[in-house]
């Protein structure tokens, strides 16, 4: 007999966040609803990582926490603007990726979306206290 | 609170307020060699300099400053209020300890981020309002 399958998570999970304003705050235990499941096991909790890498959306802590009742940040990785930004820092926090040219190249990345990133915060600043 | 003047300052207290104000800066090791007084950049030199770092509430990335003087670096501020506390909590939660059970980073970082994006939201909102007015372009023609 073959095992059944668990439920991933939804396709639609990025679209939501993006709608969402590209990142969500959620406690564990929403992920853990959307695939059914009850308790957040080192094995889901895996697996619950593995979905969301494949849908591009990236969380805070790295690691998830095994309690339902506590919350994580995620973020759609790709999304220009500040979405980008915590992908790249969070890469270099964790030191990855190990290659030294390409960890410059991340850094110039960062420095350069960062400095676009603040531009755009001030200009809306700006027109907010005009 | 007292403030420094410009010229009282140390190369350290001088980075640190530029940091406060552009919120991060990408530079080579080498800038901080030298800043430190050194000719090279060994295991020691760097150590120091991180500790130079931390004492002025100035973050880094990689978390682990390379030694090689060649190698590019991004620093950023603790105490700016926009992207500086944003790459702050980011770095935080990122290098956080699975069983930390607190939660106050992510509900900041949260909270943070809704900031910025209801201010860019009211950029595009009013940028789309002053196109369909003319008034965008008006203010193109004055600022040409």
């Amino acid at each position: 007999m073959t095992p059944t399958a668990r439920p991933s998570l939804p396709k639609n999970l990025p679209g939501l966040i993006e709608v969402s304003g590209g990142a969500v705050e959620w406690p564990v235990a929403t992920l853990l609803g959307f695939v059914g499941a009850k308790a957040a096991g080192v094995q889901i909790l895996k697996s619950l990582e593995q979905d969301l890498a494949a849908l591009g959306i990236g969380h805070l802590p790295v690691r998830l926490p095994n309690a339902g009742k506590r919350r994580v940040l995620l973020y759609v990785q790709d999304r220009p603007g500040i979405g980008s930004v915590m992908h790249l820092t969070r890469q270099l926090a964790t030191n990855q990726p190990t290659d030294d040219a390409e960890t410059d190249e991340v850094v110039s990345r960062l420095a350069t979306l960062l400095s676009a990133q603040q531009k755009a915060i001030e200009k809306a600043a700006r027109e907010e206290r005009a | 609170m007292v403030v420094k003047r410009w010229e009282d300052m140390d190369e350290w207290e001088s980075l640190a307020h530029g940091l406060r104000f552009a919120g991060h800066q990408a530079m080579d090791v080498e800038h901080l060699v030298r800043l430190f007084g050194a000719q090279k950049a060994g295991a020691r030199v760097i150590e120091n300099i991180e500790y130079k770092l931390a004492q002025h509430n100035i973050g880094h990335l990689p978390t682990k400053l390379p030694t090689d003087s060649t190698r590019r670096v991004l620093l950023y501020s603790k105490e700016h209020i926009g992207i500086g506390h944003v790459l702050s909590l980011v770095h935080d939660l990122a290098l956080q300890d699975p069983a930390d059970e607190r939660n106050a980073t992510v509900r900041q970082l949260d909270s943070h981020l809704k900031m910025l994006t209801s201010l860019s939201l009211h950029a595009r909102r009013r940028a789309l309002a002053a196109e369909k007015t003319g008034y965008g372009d008006l203010e193109k023609e004055t600022t040409a």
